[in-house]
């Protein structure tokens, strides 16, 4: 079975999450091929409204992937776009199965390939990302499974979360179009919803989720992403 | 066009910055969802006919010239005055016509009527005009306009109020909304009963019966549509339903997601107001208006309905859920708008008011995340209407500059950034 990474754009230009995306496939001795580096899904083609051109960039990327049975990504965007988006503007499904990388841990540590020695004693919570959500299919057990088992980790809910999770301000390119509108919606969701949990981290599943969740942090909780923590708690 | 972008922006942020709109929407939201939740709980089956009013929605929006003549008949057969006004224009001709000029009009809260810039208007034609209800009637003294469809005046907070207040009736009022509440109830009081004419949308207008659903708390909108000897009704042809148990199933719905256990006040109107006690021989105008006007709107809706994706759109009963729980509506409020706001007044305002150049900012203030089509009592669902317009917007060369440089380099270097 052969596995590709495609990391997206934001997770490729984020040193932060692309460095220990890699490194965490490397000790989990995962080998695969990378992609989505110089190759975008096409998201912002779609949310600029430019359907015809984003045929072309599906086209483009399926190519990319020729040979790869499991297409494991890190972003939600890329995963809901490559898995159901593409096959609603191009009319042909994909010739490979689609996981978001909490997926793919998931199976990797109940594989035993991942093993935990220093775990991540902190209290934590989870923010859904919409598209992996609510607006996709409902990824909402597997972040939480690989989370709690890492030895240490509290994990502790939000108010409103799965389901009913309110979004962190920086999709639907709200972040390119006003960043300082899509901070203060994490800001006010940190504000209301995170630091009354008295949670140490606060950590999701998106490179979106991350930047803007950590631009509205405003140093008030620590923001790590969810490969972070797991990478910390391997180490 | 930049300048739009521009100009939006300076604007978003600058509400950003306010305090109190801030203060003032998180009341707003706790308050909102505790008593919409309470609501569904205690009448559960709302839900389902919610779903049912799903589909009767789309029966109307699917044959609007059917329901159009059907309820123009009925109209006229109950004795009040049908109209159809093709666009907002052929729609200000009818009500200059029946108003004219040196009249004093109060009017009912209605976004229909915002949508059609009718105070701006009646006023140009040398008219005197009340906004009744109390956040309207704030809005119009402070000449802004409403930032949020149920409730206009959210943002302003009771210092401002008593300041506008005080200003207007050369009074000091102090900053007590009881006091303040008073004296807008005196002040209106003399203007209901003075008036020439009254002003309302409507929630909804049946085609079997004729019947005008109209559904308040304060009492503002009775009392504009029965003192007054005209009643004028502005009403877009989406608020059309095919039968007066249809009314009833939307006044049930409309309640309880806006979050109420119970309106204070429902009229229904079918008609002007009339008597026969005297030897039988029927007399217009007993105690209510002699007159009733029925203009039945579309600007534009017939066109969204042509979309198949846009036309859903056409469905929204203006609950205010979708606004509540949206993550970007709080902090912004009306600003992310035009006439209509929020996620559900992207097509608003591309189609009914404003047309696309005025959605295109708006378009690009929807993350997007679906959290309204959950809390939907129509099943709206925002997203994908916004992809739509987004797309329209492409084809009109009216996306934002930065976004376009983004998809432009996916297109050119395979990247964005």
């Amino acid at each position: 079975m052969k596995i590709g990474i495609f990391f997206g754009c934001t997770t490729r230009s984020t040193p932060v999450l692309f460095d220990r995306l890699k490194e965490l496939m490397d000790r989990a001795g995962v080998e695969y091929s990378s992609h989505g580096l110089d190759l975008c899904c096409g998201a912002p083609l779609l949310l600029a409204g430019k359907i015809e051109e984003a045929k072309v960039q599906a086209e483009k990327v399926r190519k990319s992937l020729e040979g790869v049975d499991v297409v494991v990504t890190p972003c939600p965007h890329c995963y809901t776009i490559i898995k159901h988006e593409y096959r609603e503007i191009t009319g042909k499904d994909n010739d490979f199965e689609v996981l978001h990388i909490t997926q793919f841990l998931k199976k990797l540590i109940d594989e035993g390939k991942i093993k935990f020695k220093s775990g991540f004693r902190k209290r934590v919570v989870y923010h859904d990302p919409c598209y992996i959500g609510r607006e996709s299919d409902g990824i909402y057990d597997e972040p939480r499974e690989v989370l709690k088992s890492i030895p240490g980790l509290e994990l502790v809910p939000l108010p409103l979360e799965k389901e009913d999770a309110t979004c962190c301000g920086g999709g639907g390119f709200v972040r390119a179009y006003l960043p300082r509108l899509s901070a203060e919606v994490a800001k006010e969701k940190i504000e209301l919803q995170v630091l009354p949990t008295g949670a140490e981290v606060l950590t999701s599943a998106c490179p979106f989720c991350y930047l803007n969740l950590n631009d509205g942090s405003e140093g008030k909780i620590e923001v790590e992403d969810l490969v972070s923590i797991v990478l910390k708690g391997v180490e | 066009m930049a300048n739009i972008h521009t100009q939006y922006k300076k604007t978003i942020y600058r509400v950003l910055k306010d305090p109190f709109t801030r203060t003032a929407l998180r009341r707003a939201v706790e308050s909102f969802r505790k008593n919409r939740d309470r609501a569904l709980e205690a009448f559960p089956y709302v839900k389902e006919e919610a779903k049912k009013l799903i589909e009767t929605k789309n029966q109307v929006i699917d044959n609007f010239d059917y329901y159009i003549e059907k309820t123009m008949k009925v109209v006229e057969s109950m004795h009040a005055i049908p109209y159809y006004a093709e666009d907002a224009d052929e729609a200000l001709d009818i009500m200059k016509k029946i108003v004219g000029t040196g009249k004093t009009i109060v009017k009912a809260k209605s976004i229909t009527s915002e949508e059609l810039f009718m105070n701006e208007k009646l006023e140009e034609w040398g008219n005197e005009v009340f906004e009744t209800d109390l956040g309207e009637f704030i809005v119009q003294l402070l000449k802004s306009r409403p930032m949020h469809i149920l409730a206009p005046a959210v943002n302003i907070p009771r210092e401002k109020v008593a300041e506008i207040f005080s200003q207007f009736s050369g009074e000091e009022l102090p900053p007590d909304p009881p006091r303040l509440a008073r004296f807008a109830r005196e002040f209106l009081r003399e203007k209901f009963f003075n008036a020439d004419i009254g002003i309302s949308g409507g929630n909804a207008i049946t085609a079997d019966t004729g019947t005008i659903f109209l559904i308040e708390n304060e009492g503002n909108i009775r009392l504009a549509t029965s003192a007054p000897p005209v009643h004028i009704a502005v009403i877009g042809i989406e608020k059309i339903l095919p039968s007066l148990k249809d009314g009833m199933r939307l006044l049930e719905v409309v309640s309880r997601y806006a979050g109420y256990l119970a309106m204070s006040y429902v009229s229904l109107i079918s008609g002007p107001s009339k008597t026969g006690d005297i030897e039988k021989v029927v007399v217009y105008g007993a105690h209510g208006p002699k007159e009733l006007h029925v203009i039945l709107l579309n600007n534009g809706r017939k066109e969204a309905a042509k979309d198949p994706v846009v036309k859903q759109a056409l469905r929204c009963l203006r609950c205010g859920a979708c606004m509540y729980e949206c993550p970007v509506y709080p902090l912004t409020t009306g600003y992310w708008g035009y006439k209509y706001m929020g996620g559900i007044g992207i097509p608003w305002t591309a189609y009914i008011t404003g047309g696309f150049e005025k959605a295109a900012p708006m378009a690009f203030t929807c993350t997007m995340c679906g959290r309204c089509v959950k809390y939907c009592p129509m099943e709206i669902d925002t997203p994908k209407i916004t992809e739509r317009v987004r797309e329209i917007l492409n084809e009109k060369g009216l996306i934002p500059p930065y976004i376009e440089e983004l998809a432009r380099n996916v297109i050119e270097k395979g990247v964005p950034y």
